[in-house]
């Protein structure tokens, strides 16, 4: 039954269906500013999620995400491929879960901002939910969404791309990002990779 | 200076503030991430435990933990909360990597601690504290809060203040998740995913539980029977199966389904992928939330098993821990291995022929060894399928 829960693994991968995301519960992360996470993370890439594994490791459950990586924005990374490590998940019928660990679907596009490479965090993204962008195929080209899907319409690079909150936590938006629900005017994926490019 | 003393020293300071958005206050609309305590009942050992402090705690720690518990035991008759004085290491039974465990096994008691990491997983920068829980069947085992000692914690009421944490409103948040509460992002709720700086007036007190927070609560714990279903398509009854397919059906719950498991032979396979479109179900079911993406489906390779009948059960379970279950039995038919790598491995040597619905295939060459495979339409998967696989060796 172990080699067919391995299959079963790898098979779903090619499933036509979206992994569903862990159920989100609470950690407190406090808000930086996206002048922040872009320079200190180690690498922002674009990228699509290509498989999802979870693997116990005693009582510990890790859940790998396996992303073909279609462009670096920033940082230096050579390979055609990346597998983040998020702490959390199932594996032989025992859940563990992270309080707000959003994992990325599979076939989900974004833009990805990895803290360390090779790091040993608990979240392999800068600011948790903070550094992880979903992109969507829009009527004209493709757009920018934060994490919880909210339309992001821009990417302040003046004063408030360089503060971080002290006292906000768990927004899933980093300070300088501006976005609005049912916005019309939805950033545009190259603008977005542009501005993320150009803060400094 | 060690980092008790820096978080003792951080205790001076005080007051208070907002934990979340100013929101209009509507009907509840609190939120349930799945797994409950079996039985309406959790035992927390709620002393924290402090680098370098002895068992016992320090008196402020103790006494914020133990009224962040009572806040919510005052507001949820149907949860049973015990508060014990004792610790419980959040890290007991994880493993360390080299074999050993970063804590020896506790039977899975539920604690609080502060960290300079998560049993043996590094705190990301700005990652204040986290809740660690773990589930099977619905049920929680373990629960754990962890804060992240790197952090300038306080306990204070008030207005929030710059890079001081008030411990006893986050521990009051994160409570919240251990019973079973999502993040709630409509109404006036500890459970929203916001510390913020609380810029309407309405969240100056948000340091305790509200309605909404209490509503959730009891609604995880009330003798919950909310109406569900659960289809099981494929495999059918007697089902005849061979290669890679997928087991898959619908589920729709009131409560909304919180995970879908699949197990062969009695075994757990995993939870399936759920939320698949499945328009026909949302018109039959249109009460029932989310009822047109209630699809689930889990690929599965049919020749790792053996040949011959084999249960298939899926098994629903919704956001307040009620199940249903559906089964099917798959008919095992293969080759005389569990995976063919290359199409140049088959070979069709003989001759076909029909008859109704059913298609023949004589001396069917599968790496090397002759087989009679028989096709016949399946009106589940909308193709056709084999249903017998004879070995002519």
């Amino acid at each position: 039954m172990n080699t067919l829960r391995s299959t079963i693994a790898t098979a779903v991968m090619a499933c036509a269906l979206a992994l569903p995301a862990l159920n989100v519960s609470a950690s407190s992360v406090a808000q930086k500013s996206i002048n922040d996470l872009a320079t200190t993370s180690d690498m922002i890439f674009e990228g699509q999620v290509v498989g999802i594994r979870s693997e116990a490791v005693g009582k510990k459950v890790y859940t790998y995400i396996s992303f073909e990586v279609n462009d670096v924005v920033r940082g230096k990374y050579a390979q055609d491929t990346i597998e983040l490590r998020y702490l959390g998940g199932t594996a032989n019928g025992a859940t563990m879960r992270v309080g707000d660990m959003k994992l990325p679907s599979y076939g989900e596009r974004g833009i990805y901002f990895v803290e360390k490479l090779g790091g040993n965090t608990v979240h392999p993204l800068r600011g948790w939910g903070q550094g992880h962008f979903i992109v969507k195929q829009g009527s004209n080209g493709d757009k920018i969404y934060n994490s919880l899907g909210k339309a992001i319409t821009e990417i302040d690079t003046g004063k408030q791309a360089n503060i971080s909150s002290a006292v906000k936590i768990n927004n899933h938006t980093a300070a300088g990002v501006e976005f609005d629900t049912g916005a019309k005017q939805v950033m545009d994926l190259g603008s977005f990779k542009d501005a993320i490019r150009g803060l400094k | 200076m060690d980092k008790h003393e820096t978080m003792k020293k951080s205790a001076r300071v005080l007051l208070a503030g907002a934990l979340c958005t100013a929101l209009v206050m509507p009907a509840q609309s609190f939120q349930l991430l799945g797994p409950r305590w079996q039985d309406s009942e959790v035992t927390i050992n709620y002393i924290p435990i402090v680098p370098g402090v002895p068992l016992a705690g320090l008196s402020h720690w103790n006494n914020a933990m133990s009224e962040a518990i009572d806040s919510w035991a005052q507001g949820a008759p149907g949860l049973k909360i015990n508060k014990i004085q004792a610790t419980a290491n959040p890290c007991a039974g994880i493993s360390n990597g080299s074999g050993g465990f970063v804590s020896p096994h506790d039977g899975d008691l539920s604690g609080v601690a502060f960290a300079g990491d998560i049993c043996g997983t590094a705190w990301n920068a700005g990652t204040l504290a986290v809740n660690v829980s773990f589930s099977s069947g619905g049920f929680y085992s373990n629960s754990d809060i962890l804060f992240n000692t790197a952090v300038n914690w306080d306990v204070y009421s008030g207005p929030i203040r710059p890079n001081i944490f008030d411990f006893k409103r986050v521990a009051v948040h994160e409570l919240g998740h251990l019973f079973g509460l999502g993040h709630e992002t409509e109404n006036l709720a500890i459970m929203q995913p916001f510390y913020d700086d609380a810029d309407n007036i309405d969240d100056m007190n948000m340091e305790m539980p509200t309605p909404d927070d209490f509503e959730g609560l009891n609604a995880l714990y009330s003798s919950a029977n909310s109406p569900m279903a659960i289809n099981l398509e494929e495999p059918s009854s007697n089902q005849i199966t061979a290669g890679i397919g997928n087991i898959r059906g619908w589920a729709v719950a009131n409560a909304g389904i919180a995970e879908v498991e699949i197990y062969i032979d009695n075994v757990l396979q995993g939870n399936s992928p759920y939320g698949a479109a499945r328009g026909d179900v949302g018109s039959a079911y249109p009460n029932y939330p989310n009822s047109d993406r209630s699809g689930f489906s889990m690929a599965v390779n049919w020749s790792l098993l053996d040949e011959g009948p084999h249960t298939v059960i899926a098994r629903a379970i919704d956001n307040l821990g009620n199940i249903k279950t559906d089964s099917g039995l798959a008919i095992v038919e293969k080759f005389d291995t569990q995976f063919v790598s290359s199409a140049d491995l088959v070979k069709l040597a003989g001759s076909v022929s029909t008859n109704g619905d059913k298609v023949t295939l004589d001396d069917v060459m599968v790496i090397n060894k002759p087989y009679r495979v028989e096709l016949k339409w399946n009106a589940s998967s909308q193709q056709f399928d084999i249903v017998n696989i004879i070995k002519l060796f």
